[in-house]
């Protein structure tokens, strides 16, 4: 490959590792402070301290970029929640657990919403296979731990995984309700903001998605 | 009132209320269109045929119109499900009934996501207030008789309503067709991201709400 010596600045493996995981510390830093994907690629460089080519070398385009945030987020929430995972715990305790680690790593819910739409259709077939298939491998540890820990019919984990990431990530979209201003609200009205939060509204369902697989009560 | 009278142009309350309809119809058209809400008060007058002017006739301005429009939606949407639920039906049937009302009227679930960002914008306007109200209102409405249709106790309506809403809006994100389209994924991988599909998806977590409700 012919690419001038200046741009090619001899590294080692080690070396790109470290350089990739700052711009997507980069990156991701961007997202959670915005709130969405719109920032641009010059804008994470800059935060890095390197030109925006640099960053083409390591990510084709923006969207390769998300899906690696996405995946490094959902990596790191499921790793969590399998570590929390202990044999006996009570229902209670794991959907807590669970809302923990989708709360400690918010990446994930904030990109899933752009996954199909926008993501999926701009990065190469292979990226989003091999992270696909990295992505499933890690939520299938999970949720065997879970079959193992909980005592559970074997899938069930896998059931219960999916139905949570999905009623999470659509709490998730009424999360802001509680900032209208409650003074100017009826009273009913007043009190039904105040038990708006993820972590309620999550908790509500989650109590009848455990009962309803595993036929256990939650405490 | 000095408004010139060529902005005035009488009407009856029959005509402006047309009108109104009329202005909200493009707009949910423009979000069905585009998956967004970016549109602005000029597209909306220039596929309409008539001038920005006499949308804010109607609407004071962009949040109002959206937020009056995610009402309207989420409105058609909860009138909807419940024209086909009926006493006596199985779980089962119940939970598709909703999954196929989600699917037919895709404004209230499109709209979700991004409506918050209008209330955030808009928070001390009265408009917001009064969609608020209205919004709890019709939902709980719907959320009471789901509970008398389905015999259950005080409380547990809403609970499931919620949640079925929480879990729907999750399940759509999940949308997989380019990747079943592939031929590159390991048999299992494959039946592992299958069961994302959006109906499919909700199917599975709404049968799990149901038996955790009627065990409650």
């Amino acid at each position: 490959m012919a690419i001038r010596e200046d741009f090619q600045r001899a590294r080692t493996d080690r070396e790109k590792e470290t350089r990739r995981v700052e711009i997507l510390d980069a990156a991701e830093a961007l997202l959670l402070q915005s709130g969405n994907e719109r920032f641009a690629v010059s804008a994470i460089a800059a935060n890095v301290g390197v030109s925006k080519s640099t960053v083409f070398l390591y990510f084709g385009n923006k969207e390769e970029m998300l899906l690696a945030i996405y995946e490094r987020a959902f990596i790191r929430a499921f790793t969590q929640l399998g570590e929390t995972l202990t044999p006996g715990m009570s229902g209670r305790a794991f959907c807590e657990a669970f809302i923990d680690s989708m709360i400690n790593f918010p990446a994930m819910l904030m990109l899933r919403a752009q996954l199909a739409r926008t993501i999926e259709r701009n990065v190469a077939l292979e990226s989003m296979v091999s992270t696909k298939q990295r992505i499933f491998s890690t939520g299938q540890a999970v949720a065997e731990k879970m079959d193992r820990d909980m005592d559970l019919e074997s899938g069930s984990g896998m059931r219960m995984l999916m139905a949570l990431v999905n009623l999470t990530a659509g709490a998730v979209q009424a999360d802001s309700l509680p900032y209208v201003d409650a003074n100017a609200l009826p009273e009913d009205i007043a009190d039904l903001l105040h038990t708006v939060s993820i972590r309620n509204i999550f908790m509500s369902g989650a109590e009848l998605i455990f009962c309803g697989a595993t036929g256990r009560p939650f405490d | 009132m000095n408004i010139r009278e060529d902005f005035m142009r009488p009407r009856s309350d029959r005509e402006n209320a047309a009108r109104r309809v009329a202005i909200l119809d493009v707009a949910e058209a423009l979000v069905l269109e585009t998956h967004n809400q970016r549109f602005s008060i000029n597209n909306v007058a220039s596929r309409l045929g008539v001038s920005q002017s006499t949308i804010f006739l109607h609407f004071r301005n962009r949040e109002e119109l959206l937020t009056t429009l995610y009402t309207r939606v989420g409105k058609n949407f909860f009138e909807t499900f419940l024209s086909r639920v009926h006493e006596g039906m199985s779980d089962k049937a119940f939970c598709e009934a909703f999954i196929d009302t989600a699917v037919e009227f895709p404004g209230f679930r499109l709209m979700r996501p991004m409506i918050m960002r209008v209330v955030e914008e808009s928070l001390n306007q009265d408009y917001i207030h009064d969609a608020v109200k209205e919004i709890y209102l019709y939902r709980t409405a719907a959320a009471d008789k789901v509970e008398e249709l389905l015999k259950l106790e005080p409380g547990q309506g809403r609970r499931l309503v919620k949640s079925f809403v929480n879990l729907m809006c999750g399940a759509v994100q999940a949308d997989i067709g380019k990747l079943l389209a592939t031929e590159k994924l390991d048999e299992d991988v494959t039946d592992g991201v299958r069961s994302f599909d959006f109906r499919d998806a909700f199917l599975s977590g709404a049968e799990l709400l149901m038996i955790g409700i009627r065990h409650s």
